[in-house]
C-alpha cells in the first residue's frame, strides 16, 4: 500500500519535473535547480522525541525528495545533548546542513560565517521574501548586526493571537460533588481553596509545578496582581517592559502568597517541587488546583482514572485578577525563539535554500505540519482536520509514525496547533471558547545588541536568583512583609541592576519596533 | 566481671546487626523500589502508588524496550567500546609505565612532567574536539577509544608498581638472554595482575558508565552506547515546554535502570575484591 502510493506520487512527481523542466528549456539549466533529476543529500540535526524517535523512512520525506530531489539525512543527538551539540558545532564550524538554533545564536554566529546569509538569496527565494515581508518580527530576529539574514524563524501561534497554552486546572468531580462555585476573583479564589481545604483537610489545594517559568507560581501571581508576566516583560496597558516588583501590587501579592502559605491552602514544599512530584500530587488528589498547559488535560484525567479515582474529572476554571489589574493571559507568541539555520559550508548552496524556500511554500508547510492528505488530515468545510482515529493528542501518532509535527523537522507549530484545536474534543473546544476573552497577543521579541547582551548575561541572572530566593522567604515566612523589608527587597534588586536591565530591555524594544 | 562483658558484647553484637541491617536496607530498597516500578502500572507509578512492592504488574515497559532494536546495538556498541578501549588501556599504559620506571632512563623525568601537567592543565573541549576532527576520527569507535587511552592518574599508579617489583628477577632475565621487551611479557607483567586488573576494571566502568565522549564526537544513533539512551529516557518529562512532553511512560525509566545496571549488578560482587586492593595499590612504594 505505502510502496504503491510512493510509486504513484514519484510518477507525479517525474511527470511533473519533465512539465517544468519543458517550459523552462529556454532558460538556462542551473546547477541550482530543485529536481528529482539530480538528487542532492542535505544533512539535518535533531533528537529523537518520547513519541517515537526520528525515522529514515517517514513518508512524507519520500514525497519531499520524489519531488525535489533533496534526500535529508538526519543526524540523531540525544535530546538532553543536544545544547552541547549544538554548541560545538558553532564553536567549530561543523554545523549540518540544516539545523535549528536560537535566532540569537543566529544573529550572533551568522556573521561569522556559521550559517549562510539568506539575504543574498531571496531573489531566488519567493516564500522566504514573502515569509519575511509577512512576519516583520521574524525579519527583525533573523538580523544579524552586519544586515544578513540567518535563519527562519519557527512560527508558534496564529497570526491573530489567539491560541494560548495555560488554563486554570481544577478537579470537577469535587466542584460537582460538593456544590462548589468556581472562583471570579482573588477574594473568591481564596475562599475557593479555603472551602476545598475544609472538605479534603489532608489536601494542600493549591500546586504549582514550579516558581518562576510561564506556569510558575511566582509568575502566575505576579501577574494576577501586577499585570507584568514574569519579572520583566511588556506591560500590556503601557505597552512598555516593566519589573513586577516596582508595581505596588506586587507586595500584595506576597501577602496573598504568605497567607495561602500559613493556612495551609498552598503545598508547602511548592518552592521544592520537581515535575515528577507535581503530577503525583495532581494524580492523587493531594492538591486540586494549579496553573498548567492545557494540552495535558485530558492525559492526566487518563492517568488518573487508571490510578484508581474512577470519578476524577479535570476542567478550567475562569481566570481571574486583582482589583484594578487587567485580567490577561499572553497568547503563544507568534514567532518563536528559534529559528532554521544553513550551514555556511553546505555544498550546494543554491539549492539548500531553495529547499528551505520549499519547505516554506504551501505545499512544504502542509508536509511538515500537517502531513499527507488522507492520510493524516482531511479536509472538512474546506478546513484541514487530523485523522479523528489519532484522538485527542494527534501529536503523538504524527510524530511517531509520520515525522509531522516534529520539534526540529517543522517550521510551523502555529498550523499544526490551529488544526489540532479544531479536531479538539468538546470539552476542550469549551475551555478555549471560555478562555478566548482573557487572551491578548503576545509581545514581541527584542534583538539585543552586544553590549546589551553582555549586560544581560552579566545582571539577568543574579537578579533572578535574588529575587526567586528573597521572594520565597517572604512568602514562607522566613522574612516578614512590611514597608521596611521590602523596601530592603526593592534596594537590593535595584543594587543587582534591575534598573539598568529595565531600561535596556525598553531601548531594545524601541530600536527593534521603532517605538 | 565476665557476664558483663558478655553483655557489653552482646549489646555491640545487636546495634552492630541492627545497625547492619539499617544499611542493608537504606542501599536495597531503591533497587526493589525501582524493580517493582518497573514492573508496575504506569499510572500507579506516576500517582506515587508503589512504594515498595508492585502494584497490578504490567510488562509494557520491558516490552517496548526490549523490542526497540536500539537498546540491544547500544548494549553491543558499550561492550564493544568498554573491551576495546580496556584491552588497549592496558597495553599503551604498561608500554608507557615500564620504561618510566626504569631509573637509567634519559629525559625520564622530563616525560614525568609532561605526563603530570595532563593532570592538572587540558586542552579544553573545543580543541580536543577540532584534533578529532581532524584526525578523521569523528563518528568512529576510535573517537571513544583514543582520547582518553592513557590516563596519567592510573599511569602512575602502574609505575609505582612496577618500580616496586625486585630488579634482581630482571636481571636474572636479562642473564637467560631476555631482551626487554620479554622481560616485560614474560617477567613484569605476569607479576602485575593485580595492577592490570586494578586498572582494567577502572577503565571499564568509567567507559561503560560514560556518555560526554559519545555525545559529542558521535552523530549516528547505530553508534550510541548505553548511557546516551538511558539518559534520554531519564529525563524525559523533566522539562515541559509543550504539547506531549508528557506523554510518557514513567514505568519505563525505571526498566531501563534495571536493564542498565543488571550487568553490572551481575559482575560485581565477583570482582569486588579487586576494587578493594586497587585502592591501596597507589600506596604502595617500594
Amino acid at each position: 500500500m505505502k510502496r504503491a502510493w510512493f510509486k504513484t506520487g514519484l510518477i507525479i512527481a517525474l511527470l511533473c519535473a519533465l512539465i517544468v523542466t519543458g517550459c523552462t528549456s529556454g532558460k538556462k539549466q542551473g546547477g541550482g535547480e530543485l529536481s528529482p533529476d539530480h538528487p542532492v543529500t542535505f544533512t539535518w540535526l535533531v533528537y529523537d522525541r518520547v513519541e517515537g524517535k526520528v525515522r529514515d523512512d517517514w513518508e512524507i520525506f519520500k514525497e519531499i525528495e520524489a519531488k525535489t530531489g533533496v534526500k535529508v539525512e538526519f543526524q540523531v543527538v540525544s535530546q538532553e545533548g543536544l545544547e552541547e551539540k549544538r554548541q560545538i558545532m558553532i564553536a567549530t564550524n561543523t554545523a549540518t546542513d540544516f539545523i535549528q538554533v536560537p535566532t540569537q545564536d543566529g544573529r550572533e554566529h551568522g556573521p561569522d560565517k556559521v550559517f549562510l546569509n539568506l539575504k543574498d538569496y531571496l531573489d531566488m527565494a519567493p516564500n522566504l521574501k514573502a515569509f519575511y515581508e509577512q512576519y516583520p518580527e521574524a525579519e527583525a530576529l533573523a538580523t544579524g548586526a552586519d544586515g544578513g539574514l540567518y535563519t527562519v524563524p519557527v512560527l508558534e501561534g496564529d497570526a491573530e493571537g489567539k491560541g494560548f497554552n495555560f488554563i486554570w486546572y481544577s478537579r470537577r468531580d469535587i466542584l460537582d460533588k460538593d456544590n462548589i462555585k468556581p472562583p471570579e476573583t482573588v477574594e473568591e479564589f481564596y475562599q475557593f481553596l479555603k472551602t476545598l481545604k475544609e472538605k479534603y483537610p489532608d489536601s494542600y489545594p493549591l500546586i504549582s509545578n514550579a516558581i518562576v517559568g510561564d506556569t510558575g507560581l511566582y509568575t502566575t501571581f505576579g501577574r494576577i496582581f501586577t499585570g507584568v508576566h514574569g519579572f520583566y516583560n511588556i506591560d500590556p496597558t503601557t505597552d512598555q517592559y516593566a519589573f513586577a516588583p516596582y508595581h505596588s501590587g506586587y507586595k500584595d501579592m506576597l501577602v496573598f502568597l504568605n497567607k495561602l502559605y500559613s493556612e495551609k491552602l498552598l503545598d508547602p514544599e511548592f518552592s521544592l517541587l520537581t515535575q515528577a512530584q507535581w503530577e503525583e500530587r495532581i494524580l492523587t488528589g493531594k492538591s486540586l488546583v494549579t496553573y498548567f498547559w492545557k494540552a495535558d488535560l485530558e492525559s492526566l484525567v487518563t492517568k488518573a482514572r487508571n490510578a484508581g479515582i474512577a470519578e476524577y474529572d479535570l476542567d478550567a476554571i475562569p481566570s481571574f485578577a486583582a482589583e484594578g489589574i487587567q485580567n490577561y493571559q499572553f497568547s503563544r507568541p507568534i514567532v518563536g525563539t528559534v529559528g532554521r539555520a544553513i550551514s555556511a559550508k553546505v555544498k550546494d548552496k543554491e539549492r539548500a535554500v531553495k529547499f528551505l524556500d520549499y519547505l516554506l511554500s504551501e505545499e512544504g508547510t502542509n508536509y511538515l505540519s500537517l502531513g499527507i492528505e488522507g492520510k493524516t488530515y482531511t479536509m472538512e468545510d474546506g478546513k484541514p482536520v487530523y485523522n479523528r482515529d489519532f484522538g485527542t493528542s494527534p501529536f503523538v501518532t504524527l510524530r511517531k509514525d509520520w515525522g509531522v509535527w516534529y520539534d526540529l523537522i517543522t517550521l510551523s507549530n502555529a498550523k499544526s496547533r490551529e488544526v489540532w484545536e479544531r479536531g479538539l474534543s468538546e470539552k476542550s473546544k469549551d475551555i478555549n471558547a471560555r478562555y478566548e476573552q482573557y487572551i491578548i497577543p503576545a509581545p514581541k521579541q527584542i534583538v539585543k545588541t552586544e553590549e546589551e547582551l553582555e549586560l544581560e548575561k552579566s545582571k539577568l541572572n543574579n537578579v533572578n536568583k535574588f529575587l526567586e530566593q528573597k521572594i520565597t522567604e517572604f512568602v514562607t515566612g522566613k522574612t516578614p512583609i512590611n514597608d521596611a523589608t521590602y523596601q530592603q527587597f526593592i534596594d537590593q534588586a535595584k543594587k543587582l541592576g534591575s534598573d539598568e536591565l529595565l531600561d535596556m530591555y525598553n531601548t531594545a524594544y524601541k530600536r527593534t519596533y521603532g517605538k | 566481671m565476665n557476664k558483663q562483658a558478655s553483655i557489653a558484647s552482646r549489646l555491640f553484637d545487636a546495634l552492630n546487626v541492627i545497625f547492619m541491617i539499617l544499611l542493608m536496607i537504606v542501599m536495597i530498597y531503591p533497587m526493589v523500589y525501582v524493580f517493582s516500578a518497573s514492573i508496575s502500572n504506569n499510572a500507579l507509578v506516576a500517582s506515587g502508588a508503589v512504594l515498595l512492592w508492585p502494584k497490578d504488574i504490567k510488562l509494557i515497559a520491558y516490552e517496548q524496550l526490549l523490542n526497540n532494536p536500539d537498546l540491544w546495538r547500544s548494549y553491543w556498541n558499550t561492550i564493544r567500546y568498554t573491551s576495546l578501549h580496556t584491552v588497549l588501556t592496558l597495553i599503551a599504559t604498561s608500554a608507557m609505565a615500564y620504561p618510566l620506571a626504569k631509573r637509567w632512563l634519559p629525559g625520564r623525568r622530563l616525560i614525568l612532567m609532561m605526563a603530570a601537567f595532563t593532570l592538572l592543565f587540558s586542552g579544553g573541549m573545543i580543541p580536543t574536539f577540532i584534533i578529532v576532527q581532524q584526525l578523521g576520527l569523528l563518528n568512529t569507535i576510535w573517537a571513544i577509544v583514543l582520547p582518553s587511552l592513557i590516563s596519567t592518574w592510573h599511569l602512575f599508579i602502574m609505575r609505582t608498581f612496577f618500580e616496586a617489583l625486585p630488579e634482581e628477577l630482571e636481571d636474572a632475565a636479562a642473564i637467560d638472554g631476555c631482551g626487554s621487551m620479554q622481560i616485560l611479557l614474560r617477567i613484569v607483567l605476569p607479576l602485575s595482575m593485580p595492577v592490570l586488573a586494578t586498572v582494567g576494571l577502572f577503565t571499564a566502568v568509567n567507559q561503560w558508565n560514560a556518555f560526554f565522549n559519545a555525545l559529542i564526537y558521535l552523530n549516528d544513533r547505530d553508534m550510541y552506547p548505553l548511557q546516551i539512551m538511558l539518559r534520554n529516557i531519564l529525563i524525559a518529562g523533566t522539562n515541559v515546554q509543550g504539547e506531549g512532553d508528557l506523554t510518557h511512560l514513567e514505568t519505563l525509566k525505571y526498566a531501563m535502570i534495571i536493564i542498565g545496571t543488571l550487568p553490572i549488578l551481575c559482575v560485581y560482587p565477583f570482582v569486588q575484591k579487586y576494587f578493594v586492593q586497587g585502592t591501596m595499590i597507589g600506596g604502595i612504594k617500594g
